[in-house]
C-alpha cells in the first residue's frame, strides 16, 4: 500500500513519502515539490475522490474580444501565425494595437474608430509592399550593383 | 490566445516525423496534427520542412456512446495548405546578369 503508484490510492504526497521511505524512490530523486508540500500543506487535500467544487464559473471575457471577433468575422483570411515565436506581433494584434492606440488619442469619433483602424491596417501593409522593393539587399544583387558601378579608373585613384 | 476562434485559422508548423505518407505537424500547440502527404511535391516534405496549415480542430476527443467521458487522441486536425520551406528543396541559384 505505501508504495503504490496507482493515483487513486491515497493523496500524491502520501505515496511519494511511502515511496522514499520504503526506498523505491531515491531520496536524488525527490521531487522539487515534496518539500514545499511539506512545509506548506494545501488547504484540501488532493485526493482522487474529492468532489469538484461547485463554484460558478466566470466567463473569460476582455474588452479586446469585440474588436477581435469584428475582426475576424470580416477578415477570413488573415496571413499565417507562428505561434512559436512570441515576438513577432499577428495582424490581429498590430489591429488591435493600432484600435487602442487611435481610441487613446481621442481624434476620431467612436463609429469610426474601427473603419480608422483598418485603414490604418491597410496603409502599413502598403509601405510593407513598396519598402523591400526598394532595399534588397541580397549578396547576388549588391554583388550585381557593385560590378555595374565600379567605374574605377586606374589613374585617378591617387589623385584626391 | 492570438487566434481567437481557432477554427479555420492559418498557422505555420514544422514537420518532425514522417511515416509513409503520413506527416506529423508541430505547430506549437499542445498538440501536433498527422496530415497525409500531399500528392504535388509529396518528396519536399521530409523532417524539418515548414507547412502551413489550415486548423480544423484544436483537439480531436469527444465522447463515445455508453462512456461516461471523453475520449482524445491527443492529436490536432488540421490541412496542409501549403509549404513554405523545406530542406529537400535545392536553393535557387541566383540568376546572373
Amino acid at each position: 500500500m505505501a508504495s503504490s503508484r496507482l493515483e487513486k490510492i491515497g493523496t500524491i504526497y502520501s505515496r511519494v513519502r511511502g515511496l522514499l521511505r520504503s526506498g523505491a524512490m531515491r531520496q536524488e530523486d525527490k521531487p522539487i515539490w515534496y518539500d514545499i508540500y511539506k512545509a506548506f500543506p494545501p488547504k484540501y487535500e488532493p485526493r482522487y475522490d474529492r468532489p469538484a467544487p461547485d463554484v460558478p464559473l466566470r466567463s473569460l471575457f476582455y474588452p479586446e474580444d469585440i474588436i477581435r471577433a469584428k475582426f475576424h468575422k470580416q477578415h477570413k483570411s488573415l496571413p499565417a501565425v507562428n505561434l512559436s515565436d512570441q515576438h513577432i506581433p499577428t495582424q490581429t494584434q498590430k489591429f488591435i494595437s493600432t484600435y487602442n492606440k487611435l481610441r487613446e488619442e481621442g481624434k476620431t469619433v467612436e463609429e469610426n474608430l474601427y473603419a480608422a483602424a483598418v485603414d490604418v491596417l491597410n496603409d502599413e501593409r502598403q509601405n510593407a509592399v513598396n519598402v523591400p522593393k526598394a532595399e534588397t539587399n541580397s549578396l547576388a544583387s549588391s554583388f550585381q550593383d557593385a560590378q555595374r558601378d565600379a567605374n574605377v579608373n586606374i589613374k585617378d585613384i591617387f589623385k584626391d | 490566445m492570438k487566434l481567437g476562434d481557432p477554427q479555420g485559422k492559418v498557422v505555420t508548423g514544422k514537420i518532425f516525423q514522417v511515416v509513409g505518407d503520413d506527416l506529423y505537424v508541430d505547430f506549437g500547440w499542445k498538440f501536433h496534427c498527422v496530415c497525409p502527404r500531399p500528392a504535388k511535391n509529396g518528396s519536399e516534405y521530409v523532417r524539418g520542412a515548414k507547412v502551413r496549415l489550415r486548423i480544423k480542430e484544436l483537439e480531436l476527443s469527444t465522447r463515445f456512446l455508453g462512456s461516461s467521458r471523453d475520449l482524445t487522441l491527443l492529436e490536432a486536425d488540421a490541412t496542409l495548405v501549403g509549404l513554405i520551406s523545406s530542406p529537400a528543396r535545392l536553393p535557387q541559384q541566383p540568376k546572373s546578369s
